[in-house]
């Protein structure tokens, strides 16, 4: 009596729509909702020792903290690494005197932020934003929800699933690839509707191929290998935590994220200016970890057979790369 | 006793195959290889032979009972 059966080690999805899943040019909504920007995150190619130095720089700037600076105008900054790179976290001092004379908060804002990396970039005379990662946005909506249960509520009825935290003041979640949270300070508060918005930024001067973003799901899901799978293909810089791995590879940035859903990896590829040597990487990845897979299992099986009172008869390595095993069951 | 053959395949999936494993006990191997290999079985195929075996275990417990 006999079976043949096909499995998938648990270091893959399994999800046919992952492997098919092409990639596709990331899209932006560009429309600037003004009134309820509150935050902009800009991506620096800033190194630890130039940020105190352009800071002592700026006129009338204040150290509040190690990592957050006061400008007379208003501007807040606090600096804090992301993705493997320095932001600058840009905001308007909520209680400015300066600032209730300013009817367009939001636009100050933006022309504040703009101002300051033009600054920076005559002092270091250099871009100082980094090019073709993105700058992010955060939009800010007040909400009649006073608790946590309603907002969950909102959510199921909404079919969001992709909750990725949830306290009693602050639910995080993901829809269409923006990241979403409702917050509030204390529980006496409504809460508010805070979503990132991402907006490439791209050297229109460079006159070169442009440079794009794009996105992919993988059906990787155990980070050791993927990381071992980057660092085999000439990765470097390469940064990880519990849910991100982030890495260069030949000019290209790359951000793999979990995704909450289905435990594998989602894939970001920043810095684009060559589709089809983007796609060959993809592919070549693709095959590494397959090979990484395959090896990190056959380590299992000759490991674990012992413990099951089997034998492994015959081993052989056929042309296709596949390794055939022939257990005696005892 | 029977045997596993297993073939891993340089794209990281796993088939396998058992020989010489009497009645539907060869199901049982499939989570055996789970547990070996830290899979997830995506399907299973029942061989010729697989059936073929199952009559046979059919006729010899229809002849038991008759005797």
């Amino acid at each position: 009596m006999s079976i043949v059966l096909k499995a998938f080690p648990m270091g893959f999805l399994i999800s046919p729509d992952a492997k098919n899943n092409k990639i596709s040019p990331k899209k932006y909504d560009l429309s600037l909702e003004k009134d309820n920007l509150k935050l902009v995150k800009v991506a620096t190619n800033l190194t630890p020792a130039q940020i105190p130095y352009l800071m002592a720089n700026l006129d009338e700037c204040t150290q509040i903290d190690a990592n957050t600076y006061k400008l007379d105008n208003g501007l807040n900054i606090h600096w804090e690494l992301y993705n493997g790179c320095y932001c600058a976290v840009l905001s308007m001092e909520e209680h400015s005197s300066i600032l209730n004379k300013i009817i367009d908060k939001a636009q100050t804002l933006v022309n504040y932020s703009e101002t300051l990396f033009n600054t920076f970039d005559v002092i270091l005379k250099k871009n100082t934003r980094d090019v073709g990662s993105e700058e992010i946005f955060y939009y800010c909506y007040n909400t009649p929800y006073k608790t946590k249960e309603e907002l969950l509520d909102l959510l199921k009825n909404n079919n969001i699933e992709n909750i990725s935290k949830q306290t009693e003041t602050e639910i995080r979640f993901r829809v269409n690839n923006k990241n979403y949270k409702y917050i509030r300070k204390d529980k006496k508060q409504n809460f508010y509707l805070e979503s990132e918005q991402k907006i490439p930024l791209v050297n229109i001067l460079s006159g070169q191929k442009p440079i794009t973003t794009k996105t992919q799901k993988t059906n990787y899901t155990y980070k050791e290998t993927l990381i071992k799978t980057l660092s085999e293909h000439g990765a470097t810089n390469i940064i990880s935590d519990e849910f991100n791995v982030t890495c260069e590879m030949f000019g290209m940035k790359l951000h793999y994220s979990k995704d909450f859903k289905n435990d594998a990896y989602n894939l970001e590829i920043m810095q684009i200016t060559d589709q089809s040597e983007c796609g060959q990487l993809l592919q070549d990845l693709d095959e590494e970890y397959g090979l990484n897979i395959q090896d990190l299992t056959y380590r299992k099986i000759l490991e674990r057979i012992k413990d099951k009172n089997m034998r492994l008869e015959s081993e052989e390595v056929n042309d296709d790369n596949s390794i055939v095993l022939t257990i005696d069951l005892g | 006793m029977g045997k596993l053959k297993i073939k891993l395949l340089p794209d990281g999936t796993i088939e396998m195959e058992t020989k010489g494993i009497k009645g539907k006990k060869c199901l049982d191997y499939a989570k055996v290889l789970e547990q070996l290999a830290d899979v997830k079985t995506e399907k299973i195929d029942k061989t010729d032979e697989y059936y073929q075996d199952s009559y046979l275990e059919l006729d010899e417990s229809q002849h038991l009972s008759d005797n």
